[in-house]
């Protein structure tokens, strides 16, 4: 089984369990803090954080009007365009959680600590504005026929932040850590890597045991893709392990050092100098001298902390913050990144139980709510667009069928499927004909969650077929009621909050964005062979067409099932003191333009004030 | 004398041990179940390695013993979660915390005294009960509401001081009364009414007593007797009540300084709560309620020095 | 020789509330107020359901959200477009409740086995005391932070359970710090004289005599009850929505104080005013309690 080879890769470390734990709760920190309907990028790791994709495309591209175009100035600003970067300065951000630790292959981590590890560490690969793969610390690569094997040239002249250059073996020995990392051993085995090897100075070739067309998609997240200096964490050296994880100099070779790290309260870095990469004017990154993150929890402090100048930006995965942030912004003392991709918040039912078995309830239940009143109770009206499918409207993936298919607000449609539930002589749940429904929804703890949970429960109820009770719960219990670890992975859970979906293609483990295959990960459990099928298919071509009308298929499937749910499209934003910018013009070694910042996830290497003086 | 005292602090903080790994240990869900990866528990003989190995298997009792022995020699683990040190940690967070909890009860105490003092002097008149009206009320506010308060006017109105974080007084002096200064008057205030409340009840005691009457009609003045014979007795309640206090808030910060984005020792606590990192909270716990129980005696042995007459009556 | 212990003596509430101060009078009016409200709240007239949310099925719409007061809606309504005061009045039962459970678990247990060991001293009382020592040696808020997260469920009952089991251990010092002064007295040195049963004097005397103080004790206490369930929904631990209770109307509300203040400003008003009338009441009772003492 698929769970045993992984686990195998897991025993060759003490401690390393424990930590998978972590792992899923790493984005935690205090439930409040962090995006707290659970990413599933935050919540699983073997299965949705591996997530990669192909070098074609998925979507990305901002979705409000608001969202800023590739150009230093961010759309929602009054201010006069910038003259362009300045050298120096510094910067310093509010990110709404700590992150466990700065080690990729080790502390999977959500937006605020990627913040921190793309200063830290440069990836083999990254994704173009079009959402497409290009180079980083991979120059250029190749793969034979069947994608089973690919040779990966890295950049000339790179070298680590102490001084030792950057080689092929170094490639390799991380693969020997990558093996047994809390964050990096799942996805190897989703992505059906088995070996890597250096096979000249630079050149490293990746071998796999079965096809996978979008592996270098892999080379572009975290676990796999931010290149470390292994000999800095010899096995079984847990003083090493911990040191690691405060990022000290060496590990990287990205633009900056980590100079201070004081958990929970700040993480000082100042520039690489000897840094690689130059923008395209062939000026040295990074443009800011020294930038330093600040983990602030609390939604209104963050907020308060960018707008007394306490700060000079912050993130947020909230729609009411960005909702207040750009009344802030109204007066220009600050400027609005913001971006809402493939992420959409929502939920799921779990299939093993009844009532949810029954399709009829869960299309039911889902039909009988407003996705913009949800929106509305999180604050986020004229921010975020409902959701139908896991991809926004200007993904390549994205369906019109599968939109018509979702179960949107109709509510004598919904009661009838829910009458014709409870009047069944069969009904699942075992209750008389004609008795109430009994549903339980939970939601992390977040103020703007709860109304929105409160909204859900009155359109419930107002049927007068359902009785709904809320429970909230902190974030480490949210996942582990959803995992089920108690109860052979059904999950304790039955409607749960959740958040779907991300910029990465979706072929890159099969899960388009969510977990559909038979594993403690597929939180819904909800499963079909032919479903899968799908995307299996999609896997072996690199046609986008081809791939796109079979993720359609695939979505129209989800959606007449209804196992997910969603309520709005996640909107995320960086708010910055007026004149700090670069976040949506970043670019590859290439000169291109990068993806932007999606999941308020910045580029600091690559941040500048503007010469506005 | 001494001697029976620093038993009962040993005694008593073995049960402190005791109690916390007792209390950690019997929660709902067995710690090695909650933390194991959802593949592993399909894996029967990795999970007895494991409990084998955490030695999860011995009775508790024994599990207890070498937690204890590994505790005393200054070894209270790493956390399942960041595998930093538990002591690490604290040794890293109590800095924070404690001037925290030193600053705002050293605020209240400024405060407190002439207020109590007054209150007490003037025994019954409308000042005595403005100043209790006033230190109810200042009882009465939530810490949350107040630096929510605070953070409005005096970081987003006024931009005198920084909304959250926190500067170490070793990077900056300034820097440090900058942060310190809005969380510890959000913590004040519940201990301003406390100590005034004390300061005044004492002062009316005292007032009566002898000697401060003979140094009255001695002619020496108000002020002079005030806080020359009368407030002195009263100084040894209050001490009582600020070394349990700073005891206490160790434990008592915990919305301060998640509303003030402080790396203090509750925050680390709630987090480890949060994420079940079951070593961390029973390693902070236990560190928590030895500082009190030390901070405890301390107080009792002053005591005993100061008043020879406390020795003589227990 | 006959010694008439005070606790004989006829209390007359109406005579009471008439010695108080104007202050007092207003808290104790209040708690009054707020106590009937909140017990017959289902019987008040025109008091909207806590729990409606208009806006959803209304053609206005959003304009009910977040409403500044008006004839309908007293005190305004909340981001979900309910009734702010009716969530009031049935909010107050949440910290009624919590408080409640606090107090009486305090002073019946507490305070009986604090006035039995502060009586009959010895071996018992060292042994109690010492465990009490190491009780009230952990935070009390770490303790109950831990428990309610560990435990999982956050419904009242447990809430209560939980809130009423910690509060017995500082109930006892109090009484029995009482009882040791008590049992001093001549009235008890009168009645062992007299040869009266130990459980006799316990009942009859020790009790009653502590009681007063215990009483006084368990208002403070009860306003910091009232205070810990703010901070408990200020960290997301007090009882599930959409149940109103004045610490997550508060945590709601906090959510749009950008928007409007108002939903966050009366319940927080409320928590502070009733927080502030048990700590005034109180002191009135201790106040009493020790001007009686001192008269015996």
């Amino acid at each position: 089984m698929e769970g045993i080879t992984r686990m195998s890769y897991l025993l060759g470390k003490r401690g390393v369990v424990f930590k998978l734990l972590a792992v899923l709760l790493a984005a935690t920190a205090v439930a409040s803090a962090c995006g707290s309907d659970s990413s599933s990028d935050d919540a699983a790791p073997a299965a949705t954080t591996a997530a990669p994709a192909e070098e074609t495309a998925t979507t990305e591209a901002p979705e409000t009007t608001d969202a800023p175009a590739t150009t230093a100035t961010p759309t929602t600003t009054t201010e006069a365009p910038p003259v362009g970067p300045s050298q120096g300065g510094s910067a310093s951000l509010a990110i709404e959680a700590e992150a466990t630790g700065l080690r990729p292959w080790e502390d999977t981590c959500s937006s605020p600590c990627y913040n921190m590890m793309n200063a830290v560490f440069d990836k083999l690969t990254e994704q173009y504005a079009d959402g497409s793969y290009g180079p980083m610390l991979a120059k250029s690569w190749e793969s034979n026929d069947d994608y089973t094997v690919f040779t990966v040239q890295l950049q000339e002249g790179v070298s680590f932040t102490d001084g030792t250059p950057l080689t092929a073996q170094h490639i390799a020995d991380m693969f020997v850590v990558q093996q047994t990392g809390a964050a990096s051993a799942g996805v190897i085995a989703s992505s059906n890597l088995i070996g890597v090897e250096a096979t000249g100075d630079l050149e490293v070739t990746y071998t796999l045991s079965a096809t996978n067309g979008p592996f270098m998609a892999v080379l572009s997240r975290a676990p796999m893709g931010m290149v470390f200096n292994a000999a800095l964490v010899p096995a079984g050296d847990e003083d090493a392990m911990a040191a690691a994880a405060n990022a000290p100099t060496g590990i990287g070779t990205g633009p900056f050092m980590v100079t201070n790290r004081d958990v929970d309260n700040r993480t000082d870095m100042e520039r690489n100098p000897n840094y690689w990469m130059s923008d395209n004017f062939g000026t040295q990154l990074p443009y800011l001298d020294s930038v330093s993150f600040h983990p602030i929890p609390d939604e209104g402090t963050r907020l308060d902390s960018l707008s007394s100048g306490t700060v000079t930006a912050m993130q947020t995965l909230r729609q009411a913050t960005i909702r207040d942030a750009r009344t802030v912004a109204e007066d220009g003392s600050l400027w609005m990144f913001e971006f809402q991709g493939n992420n959409a918040g929502g939920g799921m039912f779990n299939v093993l139980v009844p009532p949810y078995d029954d399709v009829r309830v869960r299309r039911g239940l889902i039909m009988a709510t407003r996705q913009d009143a949800i929106i509305a109770a999180l604050g986020g009206e004229g921010i975020s667009e409902p959701a139908t499918q896991l991809y926004a409207e200007d993904s390549p993936w994205y369906s019109e069928e599968a939109a018509e298919a979702y179960a949107s607000y109709d509510f004598d449609g919904a009661m009838a499927l829910l009458e014709d539930y409870i009047n069944d002589a069969d009904r699942s749940d075992g209750k008389a004909v004609g008795e109430k429904l009994d549903v339980v929804l939970s939601c992390p703890p977040d103020p703007t969650l709860i109304a929105a949970m409160e909204v859900t429960q009155q359109f419930w109820n107002e049927t007068g077929l359902v009785n709904t009770e809320l429970t909230a719960f902190d974030q480490a219990t949210h996942i582990n009621m959803a995992l089920g670890m108690g109860n052979e992975f059904r999950g304790e859970h039955e409607v749960h909050c959740w958040r779907w979906g991300s910029e990465s293609d979706p072929g890159g483990e099969n899960s388009g964005s969510a977990p559909w295959e038979t594993s403690p990960f597929n939180f819904s459990n909800w499963h079909d062979p032919e479903h899968y099928a799908l995307l299996e298919e999609a896997r072996t071509t690199d046609d986008v067409p081809t791939r796109a009308a079979l993720y359609a298929q695939a979505s129209i499937m989800v959606n007449e099932q209804v196992p997910i749910y969603f309520s709005g499209g996640t909107a995320t934003a960086i708010a910055t003191a007026a004149g700090l910018g670069g976040f949506d013009s970043w670019i590859l070694p290439d000169g291109e333009i990068g993806i932007g910042h999606p999941s308020a996830e910045g580029r600091w290497g690559q941040a500048y004030w503007t010469e506005t003086e | 004398m001494l001697a029976a005292r620093l038993v009962r602090l040993v005694a008593t903080l073995l049960a402190v041990s005791f109690l916390t790994f007792f209390l950690v240990n019997t929660l709902p869900g067995d710690p090695i179940n909650a933390l194991i990866p959802p593949d592993a528990q399909q894996d029967q003989e990795f999970v007895a390695q494991l409990r084998e190995e955490y030695g999860l298997n011995d009775p508790f009792f024994v599990r207890y013993g070498s937690w204890l022995s590994d505790a005393v020699s200054g070894d209270l683990g790493r956390s399942v979660i960041t595998d930093q040190l538990v002591t690490d940690e604290i040794k890293h967070r109590i800095p924070v915390t404690g001037e925290l909890a030193i600053v705002s009860i050293g605020i209240a105490v400024l405060l407190a005294i002439p207020l109590g003092v007054t209150a007490g002097y003037r025994q019954g008149t409308k000042i005595d009960q403005s100043i209790s009206a006033l230190a109810q009320f200042l009882l009465s506010i939530p810490s949350f509401i107040v630096g929510l308060v605070l953070i409005y006017f005096l970081s987003i109105r006024l931009r005198w001081l920084p909304a959250t974080g926190w500067t170490r007084l070793t990077e900056s002096v300034t820097g440090n009364i900058k942060t310190v200064i809005m969380p510890a008057i959000s913590l004040a205030l519940t201990e301003i009414a406390v100590y005034t409340r004390i300061v005044r009840s004492d002062m009316i005691n005292t007032l009566k007593e002898t000697y401060v009457l003979s140094a009255k009609s001695k002619g020496l003045k108000d002020r002079f007797i005030l806080f020359r014979h009368a407030l002195r007795p009263s100084s040894l309640t209050l001490t009582t009540i600020v070394g349990l206090n700073i005891a206490g808030l160790i434990g008592g910060t915990v919305v301060i300084e998640q509303l003030f984005a402080l790396p203090g020792l509750g925050k680390r606590l709630l987090d480890a709560i949060f994420q079940r990192d079951f070593i961390m909270v029973q390693g902070v716990t236990v560190f928590m309620a030895c500082v009190y129980v030390v901070i405890n005696t301390c107080v009792d042995l002053f005591y005993m020095i100061i008043d020879p007459r406390i020795r003589r009556k227990s | 020789m006959k010694f008439s212990p005070p606790s004989k003596r006829k209390f007359s509430l109406l005579a009471a509330f008439k010695s108080m101060g104007f202050l007092t009078k207003l808290c104790f009016s209040w708690l009054v107020v707020l106590v009937l409200s909140a017990i017959f709240a289902d019987l008040i007239p025109g008091l909207d359901d806590p729990n409606y949310q208009a806006w959803l099925f209304d053609t206005t719409g959003n304009e009910l959200r977040n409403d500044t007061p008006s004839w309908n809606h007293w005190l305004g309504t909340d981001v979900n477009g309910r009734d702010i005061l009716a969530r009031l009045i049935y909010g107050a039962r949440v910290s009624l409740a919590v408080v409640a459970s606090g107090v009486t678990c305090g002073v019946i247990f507490g305070g009986l086995f604090g006035s039995f060991v502060g009586y009959v001293r010895g071996k018992r009382e060292a042994v109690v005391m010492a465990s009490i020592d190491v009780i009230l040696a952990f935070p009390g808020l770490v303790l109950l932070l831990t428990i309610i997260t560990f435990v999982g469920a956050r419904d009242l009952k447990v809430l209560c359970i939980i809130i009423g089991a910690l509060s017995i251990p500082i109930y006892t010092r109090v009484a029995r710090a009482n009882a040791l002064t008590v049992s001093r007295r001549e009235f008890v040195a009168a009645a062992e004289a007299l040869g009266t049963k130990q459980r006799t004097i316990l009942i009859k005397e020790i009790v009653p005599n502590v009681l007063p103080t215990v009483l006084a004790y368990a208002l403070v206490a009860a306003a910091v009850l009232v205070a810990l369930e703010g901070a408990l929904a200020f960290l997301g631990l007090s009882v599930e929505s959409p149940a109103p209770s004045w610490g997550n109307m508060i945590n709601l509300a906090r959510a749009d104080l950008r928007v409007t203040i108002w939903p966050a400003v009366w319940p927080s008003l409320a928590l502070v005013f009733t927080v502030f009338s048990l700590n005034n009441v109180g002191d009135w009772i201790r106040q009493k309690a020790q001007k009686r003492a001192a008269a015996i």
